[in-house]
């Protein structure tokens, strides 16, 4: 019986470290064939190219997950500008690098980006920029739209000392925790939630000097990464500012009721609602602003506001939602080779150029100007052409007045925008002087729309 | 004190869904003996269900009730006699986790079919309405969630202890094999408590869909909230369940409204803990 | 149902069989570095070392006991916390690792107390509730980093419990060292006393407890001893990521991650949580590649699971074992 017993337990062994080698081994050859048709699509791209050398550069966004459909926008973002760098466009001339073919500086070599997918989790991100790094053999890598993965893998990055452009990150803590501002590798050409939370506020200061109550304010968040981070943020600078919070009220992400939170909200009757909540339970809210005829003064920061989704379900509720946002169209019109990539980008992708990738095209373009800087594709080089690296306003397609990093990492030439839902498209709003649209204030009444 | 009648009927609204969501759960339970662990994916596949029957069909949610009782229905019987009935012959092992099997596997279906969007249903006739009372404010979607699930639950209830076929049910829940005895067909028994158990929570599905949006991990939430009412009530008791609900309803919008609204969950585990500290077998609980 | 295979047998050959899938195994894992030797193998290799300490951890209470706990995401995370704060006020991380398994067997014992009063499904559902909680406080607690956690910054080298540069079989054999004090401690307590009382546990509760059977002690026992060794995985894990978040580390995902991977394994023997990590963790990739991970991993695992428990329990060490016996019974 014994026998027989380990007899069957040997065999079963043997079986299953069979399968399971058999499955390391497609594992491996799926992944290298897998690579293999993104560089014969990149290289085929590439033909024109002389000297044959080509740069690669990693590209982490959510591809798959519950931002899936942002991810690809913000992936979309980097393979313009891939595409914008590689060829040839006279009608471009004033971004970096558009007009000739190629890296100049370095032998007009090509540049390639590699994509991959983190699903928006913190170890996968991780895993991946090390694989990207390690078998890829990547000189930069730019992504990764999650706070919390762009964290973890430009960790790894600054381990490995490879350079890592993020432009699509906003939380405050990555260049300026102090920890965070030490690294040598990370650098991020967007603006920060403190930088979008200080035009906010300066909005509200302008707002209260044309008559209007602003000094009341409730913070509803989503008590995560994302959400206590901004809310951290407003209260700093709500206190700096001297505004008075009138309500605090974090909310769980995915639960399934949100009434009470609302009901504590409409009780405190604030003037301005800073709100920092994904889609699900930003359409959650703005049915509660509905059923109780609440017309809410809010000041959004992006996440669940700046989701197509959101606005498809809840549709002319939203509007008169106050956003902040690092692009828009109209605030850029004045940039002739800003209004031609939204126009490339639209033809391409088959959908409007939106903030996410406007923000990574950004970022992507900014590190391909400093590989060429440095001329090398030495990591080294690059991050030390980054730091010094500095574009004008009109070299970018952003509403900036350029791109210049400071000491850790943060260009300091970001800014914030603030913009309206008006007849459901966010127009720009402010700075009052320039800003094309007038601001409608205050809310008008749900019953009067 | 508006705020306080407001809170309040919040409660007694949100408590009228849970004790739908909730009663299924324990109708299984009471009489396979088994704990639904995918409870809350049975929610999200009635969700969907109504969904699709809105989206690509035109339906009302409030039509495609039927739809989403009926799809949920037919998973509860399938899984039933496909998985869990050979499942039932094995050990305790075996009928935990093929529930849990049963959860990851619905979570994964809903993922590849549907992606992980969040999707709502547009133009529900129910959304436009709602009643005011003073300053009281019922939204539509919400009362008639809670009118239905009562009416449902009711139903239930009198099926199970007024009908010759719910004493059946009963009689299998107490002894399967005296039971069998007696003329009644155990296996029939627990297809239909599964199907109860499934139509109900897809009658429940169809009610929330009105005003939440679905994604493919909106089963936590409910299965959640679902299990620790049924330990409080008491597995396989109805009345408990339902008085469950309405505690946790209660605890969910008192505890938001007049405490730090982080923690709202913290309380409804906690009392879960503290009742399982005092009274193991819930409040109505068979000892 | 024992599988474990018992010393005994005097020939050469009963000695071969018996330390066959000790060879197996570990010249399986002793390997891998080698046969697959891209540093993204080693890191999936990595993680196929945390994910079989954790189910090794979680079998001694779910399969050995039969208690199944949906809740151990609370030890993984108070292993992975230990390394991070220890990280944040600069102590070792060795000496953390030990006091995160101190504090996780004193958690054990706290949260044991009353949800030992439970039986089958009730403890099982009563795990959830408290690996819920524990997730919520971490989460709203300062302290503890509230929900945005700690990020590291480990020295590379042993005595670091470290090494993050472009070599990383390091860090897989350290892991591979931590999977065998594992498994040798379940071999040691599945033979002992422990072990059988544990068994009698498992089948049939009443009858072991008219026996003499105390068995709220080595139920607590062994709640102890997985809470430990998947506290240990938690560190493992936090010492790789060099980072400690609550999502990562304590949410219910986890607990059913962990779940899994010993299930399919099979949870009656010391190799089926192995096993499960192998295929787990393949399979997983592998989906990945081919469907683009939209979910359709969880398809596979969760019809595996259902398959399992209706017709096979013991997982696909079961299933090797009903082949073995079918080609046996072909031969004779």
């Amino acid at each position: 019986m014994r026998l027989r017993k380990k007899k069957q337990l040997f065999l079963s062994v043997v079986a299953f470290m069979l399968f399971a080698s058999a499955c390391g081994g497609t594992t491996a050859g799926e992944g290298t064939s897998d690579t293999n048709e993104d560089g014969t699509e990149n290289s085929s791209e590439s033909s024109g190219n002389a000297s044959g050398e080509v740069v690669k550069v990693g590209a982490l966004f959510p591809l798959t997950g519950s931002v899936a459909s942002a991810g690809q926008q913000t992936l979309n973002g980097v393979m313009l500008a891939e595409e914008i760098v590689n060829g040839e466009f006279p009608e471009l001339a004033d971004l970096p690098l558009a007009e000739t073919a190629g890296l100049p500086n370095v032998g007009n070599a090509q540049v390639e980006v590699i994509s991959t997918d983190h699903k928006g989790e913190a170890d996968v991100g991780q895993a991946e920029a090390e694989r990207l790094i390690e078998s890829e053999e990547v000189v930069a890598l730019t992504g990764a739209f999650n706070s919390s993965v762009t964290k973890t893998a430009s960790e790894k990055a600054e381990r490995l000392g490879i350079p890592f452009v993020n432009g699509s990150s906003s939380s405050t803590a990555l260049t300026e925790d102090p920890e965070r501002a030490e690294l040598e590798y990370f650098f991020r050409t967007g603006p920060s939630d403190k930088t979008f939370a200080e035009s906010f506020f300066k909005f509200l200061e302008d707002l209260e000097e044309e008559g209007e109550d602003v000094r009341d304010v409730a913070l509803l968040y989503e008590n995560t990464e994302f959400g206590n981070e901004a809310a951290r943020v407003t209260k700093e600078l709500a206190e700096e500012f001297d505004f008075n919070i009138v309500a605090d009220v974090p909310h769980g992400n995915d639960v399934s009721d949100i009434t009470p939170e609302a009901q504590k909200i409409i009780t405190a009757d604030p003037d301005i609602i800073f709100q920092a909540s994904q889609t699900s339970e930003a359409i959650l809210f703005m049915n509660a602003w509905e059923n109780n005829e609440y017309a809410a003064p809010i000041l959004a920061y992006g996440a669940g506001f700046s989701d197509p989704q959101f606005f498809e379900s809840v549709g002319t509720k939203a509007d008169f939602v106050v956003a902040r946002a690092a692009w828009s169209l109209d605030a850029v019109s004045a940039k002739p080779a800003a209004v031609n990539v939204a126009e490339m980008y639209e033809e391409r992708f088959d959908q409007p150029m939106d903030e996410n990738s406007a923000r990574t095209f950004t970022a992507a373009m900014t590190l391909f100007a400093a590989i060429d800087a440095a001329g090398s594709s030495e990591p080294d080089a690059i991050r030390d052409a980054l730091t010094t690296l500095n574009l004008s306003d009109n070299e970018i397609i952003m509403p900036w007045e350029g791109i210049l990093f400071a000491e850790n990492g943060q260009n300091e030439l970001a800014q914030g925008i603030v913009t309206q839902r008006l007849e459901e498209q966010y127009a720009v709003v402010w700075p009052f002087e320039t800003a094309p649209t007038e601001l409608t204030w205050p809310v008008p009444p749900v019953s009067q729309r | 004190m508006s705020d306080l009648i407001q809170t309040f009927v919040n409660g007694l609204m949100l408590g009228s869904v849970l004790a739908l969501v909730a009663v299924g759960l324990t109708v299984i339970y009471g009489v396979v003996d088994i704990v639904n662990f995918a409870h809350g994916e049975f929610v999200m596949a009635g969700m969907y269900a109504t969904f699709v029957a809105s989206s690509q069909f035109g339906f009302d949610p409030l039509l495609a009730m039927p739809v989403s009782a009926a799809v949920v229905g037919l998973i509860g019987v399938l899984s039933f006699f496909t998985f869990v009935r050979p499942a039932m012959r094995g050990t305790l092992l075996s009928q935990i986790f093929v529930t849990f099997g049963l959860m990851i596997f619905m979570r994964g279906v809903a993922q590849t079919l549907f992606g992980s969007n969040f999707e709502t249903i547009q133009g529900a006739w129910l959304s436009s309405q709602r009643i005011t009372i003073g300053d009281i404010v019922m939204p539509g979607p919400q009362l008639a969630a809670a009118v239905g699930s009562l009416v449902c639950t009711g139903a239930i209830g009198w099926f199970i202890y007024r009908t010759t076929t719910g004493k059946a049910l009963q009689a299998t829940s107490q002894d399967p094999d005296a039971a069998l005895m007696m003329g009644i067909n155990p296996n029939k028994m627990f297809g239909l408590a599964w199907l109860i158990g499934g139509a109900s929570t897809g009658v429940a599905a169809a009610l929330v869909a009105n005003y939440q949006p679905v994604h493919p991990n909106v089963g936590l939430a409910f299965g959640l909230t679902a299990f620790v009412i049924v330990a409080l009530g008491g597995f396989g008791s109805i009345g408990g369940a339902f008085l469950a609900a309405f505690a946790v309803g209660m605890l969910e919008n008192f505890s938001a409204f007049y405490g730090d609204s982080a923690y709202k969950q913290v309380w409804i585990f906690g009392l879960f803990i503290l009742v399982m500290l005092f009274r193991p077998q819930g409040l109505l609980g068979r000892a | 149902m024992n599988v474990n295979g018992l010393p005994q047998g005097s020939s050469v050959w009963g000695m071969v069989r018996q330390y066959l899938p000790w060879v197996l195994f570990l010249g399986f894992f002793a390997l891998y570095p080698i046969v697959f030797d891209s540093p993204s193998d080693h890191t999936l290799g990595i993680k196929m070392m945390w994910f079989a300490i954790a189910a090794t951890g979680w079998n001694m209470l779910g399969g050995f006991a039969g208690q199944i706990s949906l809740g151990h995401a609370t030890f993984f995370g108070v292993g992975a916390y230990a390394v991070a704060l220890a990280d944040e006020y600069e102590w070792n991380p060795w000496l953390a690792m030990i006091l995160g398994m101190g504090v996780a067997a004193i958690i054990a014992v706290i949260i044991g107390w009353p949800v030992f009063r439970l039986k089958g499904h009730y403890f099982t559902i009563a795990t959830i509730g408290t690996g819920e909680i524990a997730f919520l406080l971490v989460r709203n607690s300062e302290f503890l980093g509230g929900t945005e956690g700690f990020l590291m910054r480990s020295d590379e080298g042993f005595l670091n419990f470290y090494w993050g540069g472009r070599q990383k079989w390091e860090f897989y054999y350290l892991g591979f060292v931590l999977l065998l004090l594992a498994v040798v401690s379940t071999v040691m307590i599945s033979k002992s006393r422990m072990g059988y009382y544990l068994q009698a546990i498992r089948n049939n509760q009443e009858a072991a407890s008219s026996l003499g059977v105390p068995i709220a002690k080595y139920k607590q026992l062994a709640f102890i001893y997985s809470a430990v060794f998947v506290s240990i995985a938690g560190s493992y894990f936090a010492q790789q990521l060099q980072f400690a978040g609550p999502d990562e580390a304590f949410s219910l995902d986890t607990s059913i991650r962990i779940t899994i991977i010993a299930v399919i394994g099979g949870v009656l023997s010391k190799w089926g949580p192995m096993i499960g990590a192998i295929v787990f963790l393949f399979l997983s990739e592998w989906t990945n590649i081919r469907f683009g991970g939209n979910g359709f991993d969880l398809v596979i695992f969760g019809f595996i699971v259902m398959v399992m428990a209706a017709f096979e329990p013991n997982g696909l060490i079961g299933l090797g074992n009903r082949f073995a016996h079918l080609l046996e019974k072909a031969k004779s």
